[in-house]
């Protein structure tokens, strides 16, 4: 019988980020949608991986895409269409999540950065 | 050396630094518009028209313009289409004077006019805004 192994070596979780959600105000465009830090600041302890990065010239813009793969202890309140932020500023969309195996252990989330890889 | 280094260098004086730009056709990488760069315009040349006259093809001549004002959200795009719709009513010339651009063919320009297209767009590759202006130009093209 294989023995699960859920684990993970806390040491890896070595970066802070912390989650940004919608939020939805009203300004010169109308109604439009920001992201931010909630009350309190939901932060959690990462390991960040970069997966690849990418040029994609589109819509008279040359953009860089970064993506990344962001393991932390679970907690659902970090899910896809959020954003996180880490310690410098850097701000990745969450596009994915993981809960894996779902065991509700810890998650992996798949990220977008924009303009990050310079 | 030609109307175009005229009209980016009239409409980044008129907006300061509120937004780098003037850039043709796209916003390069090292400019990319995102949280910390939220601003910045692109121009591209839809239309140059020449005058014709008997004696053949006049210097007199027509420009269409398209703008790009990019923004990290679209108030950003708003602000910088407005901030630059604001500079080419300024700078338009009235009364019969001509005005002269800076690039160094001295360029001399009869006439600016917005046109009709306003159009908003979405970079699905950037998540950013743009609003987009035409304008037409009306100078003697100095070849």
């Amino acid at each position: 019988m294989e023995r699960l192994n859920i684990g993970i070596n806390p040491g890896r979780l070595r970066h802070t980020i912390t989650l940004l959600e919608p939020q939805t105000t009203v300004g010169v465009s109308g109604v439009e949608t920001t992201f931010a830090p909630g009350s309190p600041p939901v932060t959690a302890l990462a390991e960040i991986k970069y997966v690849r990065g990418v040029d994609v010239i589109k819509s008279g813009q040359v953009v860089s895409q970064t993506y990344l793969s962001v393991t932390i202890r679970y907690n659902p309140a970090f899910a896809a269409g959020k954003r996180i932020q880490k310690w410098d500023g850097e701000q990745f969309i969450i596009q994915a999540v993981e809960n894996v195996r779902e065991m509700n252990a810890y998650m992996v989330l798949t990220c977008l950065g924009l303009g990050l890889n310079n | 050396m030609s109307i175009e280094q005229g009209l980016v260098s009239l409409i980044q004086s008129g907006i300061g630094s509120l937004a780098p730009g003037g850039y043709a056709a796209t916003v390069p990488e090292t400019n990319q518009v995102t949280a910390a760069n939220p601003k910045a315009w692109t121009y591209r040349t839809i239309i140059s028209m020449p005058t014709y006259v008997l004696e053949g093809e006049d210097l007199l001549t027509e420009l269409e313009l398209q703008i790009d004002c990019h923004g990290y959200t679209m108030d950003d795009a708003i602000l910088l289409a407005k901030a630059i719709k604001s500079a080419l009513r300024a700078a338009a010339p009235t009364g019969g004077n001509a005005l002269v651009l800076s690039d160094p063919d001295n360029t001399v320009v009869q006439g600016i006019f917005r046109r009709a297209p306003h159009l908003d767009g979405y970079s699905d590759a950037n998540r950013t805004y743009v609003r987009t202006l035409e304008y037409l130009v009306t100078y003697y093209d100095q070849q």
